[in-house]
């Protein structure tokens, strides 16, 4: 058995949790904006205009075929060609994890709401409600319960994804992993080992989160 | 925009476009062959085989790919395993997919109803053949909708082979855009070939689905 101190001392342990902090932060904070956006989108494909509908589905079927790689490294490196800001790495993860998985949430959410049931909807309309009522007290709130399971595994992606901001220069976990591994004692295994072990226990405690709302749906 | 970049780099971002491929096709093959041993470790009746294949799943569908290649690009030479970024690459995304595609074989197999593998075991099948020749052929029909879209998910993932210093599509543009720094022109060309590998298999995984919900009608 190797001699693992000089990993698992505090100063290490600190500099990786703060990563972990930021891997956490980056996924809070796009899975709130890609809710948003998706819903927007849901809503925009299912709209009756097609100024409306044609641009969403475009949207989404191209996000959606796109490698998010991709998308990181154009945000970085190609968006502020053409807007003219230069953007913080943290700025460009969490626009590029936001528009990505916001194309992901609009199929779910779309599916959400194509799930509610027909006559329900119409038992509305036929009491007076209002389109915007509708949406907001029926079909939205039947929609959203179903779909929580699968955006809580949409999350679960959404914080394994936060790794290739990495590349971006974004001191998530997995950065600083790469940043551990490469300084003396320049011992790898152990290193992307904990790092893997740190995002298991995450991600698995969410799978067991999402799978009891399941149950309790059931 | 100096869109001339993609019309001067177009022999490169082509070559890109093959090693994309050749990643691909690789790594599916793993893929296949790991997720169809992890099926049949979930649905046999040795419990160290399902704990076995469940942890596996368990295990890799929760970390990131990017550590996954990592893992086997920067820390295995360590131990005297020394792979080129295409191969971490391969490997990786063979790893990680497998997990995905052994689960949606596994749905596959527990969709066919449990009397036919009594059946074939009791005409004197034994557990291996019956899998091979009744229960696999039905399972993977079921199962072809979900593969495919398996299929286009590690076609995009196959980009992160570019983060171990692969000549993919996006390993490609990441040269070119820092040669030229016509970053916006470059990756909108790399979309577009990933685009082109994408959208038709998407169309096609969506005729599959339709073709097989009229046949089970």
């Amino acid at each position: 058995m190797p001699e693992l101190g000089w990993l698992f001392n505090v100063p290490v342990l600190r500099f990786l949790l703060i990563g972990l902090g930021y891997t956490l932060a980056l996924a809070a904070l796009s899975i709130t904006i890609s809710f948003a956006l998706g819903m927007l989108l849901a809503l925009g494909r299912l709209s009756r205009f097609p100024l409306i509908r044609y641009p969403a589905t475009l949207y989404i079927e191209i996000i959606r075929s796109l490698p998010l790689l991709l998308i990181i490294a154009f945000t970085f490196f190609g968006l502020p060609q053409i807007i003219g800001v230069q953007l913080e790495p943290f700025q460009a993860g969490v626009i590029a994890l936001s528009g990505f998985t916001a194309a992901l949430l609009a199929e779910i959410i779309r599916s959400g709401i194509l799930s509610v049931n027909r006559g329900l909807i119409e038992a509305a309309q036929s009491q007076g409600f209002t389109g915007v009522q509708v949406l907001g007290l029926v079909t939205l709130p039947i929609a959203l319960r179903r779909m929580t399971p699968a955006i809580v595994s949409q999350f679960i992606t959404l914080l394994k994804d936060t790794s290739l901001t990495a590349i971006i220069g974004i001191l998530e976990l997995t950065r600083r992993g790469r940043i551990i591994s490469s300084q003396p004692p320049f011992e790898p295994i152990p290193v992307f080992a904990l790092i893997a072990v740190i995002y298991f226990l995450v991600n698995y405690g969410l799978s067991l989160v999402s799978r009891g709302l399941e149950e309790r749906q059931a | 925009m100096r869109w001339s970049v993609l019309t001067d780099n177009l022999d490169i971002l082509l070559q890109g476009l093959l090693v994309t491929l050749q990643v691909s096709v690789l790594a599916w093959l793993l893929a296949v062959a790991i997720g169809v041993v992890v099926a049949l470790l979930r649905v046999t009746r040795s419990r160290a085989a399902r704990f076995l294949g469940t942890a596996y799943v368990e295990f890799v569908r929760n970390v990131p790919l990017l550590v996954l290649i990592f893992f086997l690009f920067f820390a295995l030479p360590d131990i005297g395993i020394t792979l080129s970024g295409f191969w971490a690459g391969v490997i990786g995304l063979g790893v990680y997919t497998g997990a995905f595609i052994g689960e949606v074989l596994r749905s596959g197999i527990l969709g066919v109803p449990r009397g036919q593998l009594e059946a074939a075991l009791s005409s004197g099948l034994t557990y291996l053949q019956a899998m091979r020749l009744v229960i696999l052929p039905q399972a993977i029909r079921t199962t072809i909708p979900p593969l495919g879209n398996q299929t286009i998910n590690l076609i995009k993932n196959s980009s992160l082979t570019a983060a171990v210093s692969v000549f993919d599509i996006l390993g490609t543009a990441n040269l070119i855009g820092s040669r030229t720094f016509a970053f916006t022109p470059v990756y909108i060309g790399a979309a577009m070939l990933y685009l082109v590998l994408t959208i038709p298999a998407a169309i096609g995984v969506n005729a599959v689905e339709r073709r097989l919900r009229i046949g089970y009608r």
